[in-house]
């Protein structure tokens, strides 16, 4: 679905972001990036939507190159989720929804039905619909969010760190609440996040990235925590990978571990 | 008989030019208001995305600002004669530095995470401007507007010296004439109008920024 070859970035002034990126990504897999500060993994995620533009390599989403797309029309096909989320102060939750498909020109009748199909997917409370960004607490925004993105039902979904700005409870049910969303929406996601639990949690696999824009590893996260491919894996994952390779093992169910290795700690 | 220092069968007398003079300051202002805004908005625009031209547009307005008004009407005069002309050059120019500064600090002032989102969202740059930009940065426009115009209201005034002047014939008048009613009447009346145009213009920017409204609910209480 999405495919990055030999994909660099070089900025202006000459520090290296990303080299030689090379990575595939399957329809309805996400795929969580990860790394530390500096590691291009943000980088990476926004060449997709060509917020930044690659200095060479190729980036296909779908089967199309997108540095021969506009960009505009590129990014409406694109979900995009920030850690900031960005909703627009001046329109309501409502208009804020419908943003995208009211770029896209929909008709009334089918932008209220899809209102009406987000508040349920998002469990949202339908009294927020006529209020203001400002009057909603974080996790209601940081849900808007995700409905906004999800609204013109795009088949690509980057999401960089979109869980990044709540409390730790809050971020646990919203990342619980997405991830039986997408057991039924079964979107192709780019994640992007610096937590390795997170990751863990959220990907089909992990790309663990580190300075200018190097994969260390790339595998599901079983893989990643049971045979971490070299030293830097070893140590970004924790020194308590052994304990959470072991609890995966035994459970298909990664939320229930990540719980129980914050309560052992 | 001494000579009550306001006289108000002067005043009742003189109703229907009060009225004209007042509707003609009215005007004036308007005029240089919305010509003002014509000319300051574009350069503000220019200014905004070509920082590097923000200081010289900034200093030659700024300039404009601070040369005296009577030393600029008396120079327009000797080419422009006594006219609108005239007077519509000197108060344009005293709007163009609040309404320019203005706009570009309100636009400055929209949060650069929404603008990410926006364009990440696949709004086109022009959408962008005036759908997300613009609109963030009204209040702070308005902001300029108002203070452009109760400046302008003050200013007309001084236009009455090249034979406009709206309610600063009355103070002219006043003045030339020892008649402390004219000018009372004239300078009350100016304040007054200053003082109705800002507060309507503020209930005006209010009424169509309603989000601004609950923000600021938010943070007092």
């Amino acid at each position: 679905m999405i495919s990055l070859r030999d994909v660099s970035k070089e900025f202006s002034g000459g520090s290296i972001a990303v080299a030689n990126l090379s990575m595939g990504i399957n329809a309805g897999e996400t795929v969580v990036l990860v790394g530390p500060s500096g590691c291009g993994k943000t980088t990476t995620m926004r060449m997709v939507n060509r917020l930044i533009e690659p200095t060479s390599g190729v980036i296909l989403v779908d089967g199309k190159n997108v540095m021969e797309q506009d960009p505009v029309q590129l990014r409406r096909k694109i979900g995009y989720v920030i850690q900031s989320i960005g909703l627009l102060p001046h329109r309501t939750v409502r208009q804020n929804m419908i943003t995208l498909p009211w770029l896209l020109g929909w008709d009334d009748k089918r932008m209220a039905a899809r209102v009406t199909e987000l508040v349920a997917m998002l469990d949202l409370d339908p009294d927020l619909l006529e209020r203001y960004p400002s009057e909603l607490s974080g996790g209601q925004r940081q849900r808007v969010g995700v409905a906004r993105a999800l609204a013109a039902d795009p088949p690509v979904m980057l999401m960089d760190e979109p869980f990044g700005a709540v409390d730790p409870i809050v971020r646990e049910r919203l990342q619980d609440q997405f991830l039986e969303l997408q057991t039924k929406i079964r979107k192709t996601i780019v994640f992007v996040t610096h937590d390795i639990d997170e990751a863990i949690k959220m990907a089909d696999r992990i790309v663990i990235l580190n300075k200018g824009g190097v994969i260390e590893q790339f595998a599901a996260p079983e893989e990643i925590l049971r045979s971490p491919a070299n030293e830097f894996v070893r140590q970004f994952v924790g020194i308590d990978r052994g304990l959470k390779g072991l609890a995966l093992k035994d459970s298909s169910n990664v939320s229930e571990v990540i719980a129980a290795l914050r309560g052992s700690r | 008989m001494n000579e009550p220092f306001v006289r108000w069968d002067w005043i009742a007398d003189h109703s229907d030019q009060i009225g004209t003079q007042l509707l003609e300051h009215i005007y004036l202002t308007a005029l240089a208001i919305g010509i003002g805004f014509l000319i300051a908005f574009p350069l503000a625009l220019i200014a905004y995305r070509y920082r590097r031209l923000y200081a010289p547009i900034a200093g030659i307005t700024g300039i404009l600002y601070t040369i005296p008004s009577l030393a600029l009407f008396a120079v327009l005069q000797s080419y422009t004669g006594l006219s609108t002309t005239t007077a519509e050059i000197g108060l344009v120019s005293y709007t163009l530095l609040i309404l320019i500064r203005n706009v570009v600090s309100g636009l400055d002032g929209v949060p650069a995470d929404v603008r990410e989102a926006a364009r990440g969202m696949g709004y086109s740059p022009r959408q962008i401007l005036w759908r997300v930009d613009l609109p963030l940065a009204a209040p702070v426009i308005a902001a300029g507007v108002r203070i452009a115009t109760v400046t302008t209201i003050g200013l007309v005034t001084v236009t009455a010296l090249i034979g406009k002047g709206g309610l600063g014939y009355f103070i002219l008048l006043g003045i030339r004439g020892l008649f402390p009613t004219a000018a009372l009447l004239g300078s009350v009346l100016s304040v007054a109008l200053a003082v109705v145009v800002d507060a309507s213009l503020l209930a005006i920017q209010k009424a169509l920024t309603p989000w601004s409204r609950t923000v600021r609910a938010r943070t007092v209480s």
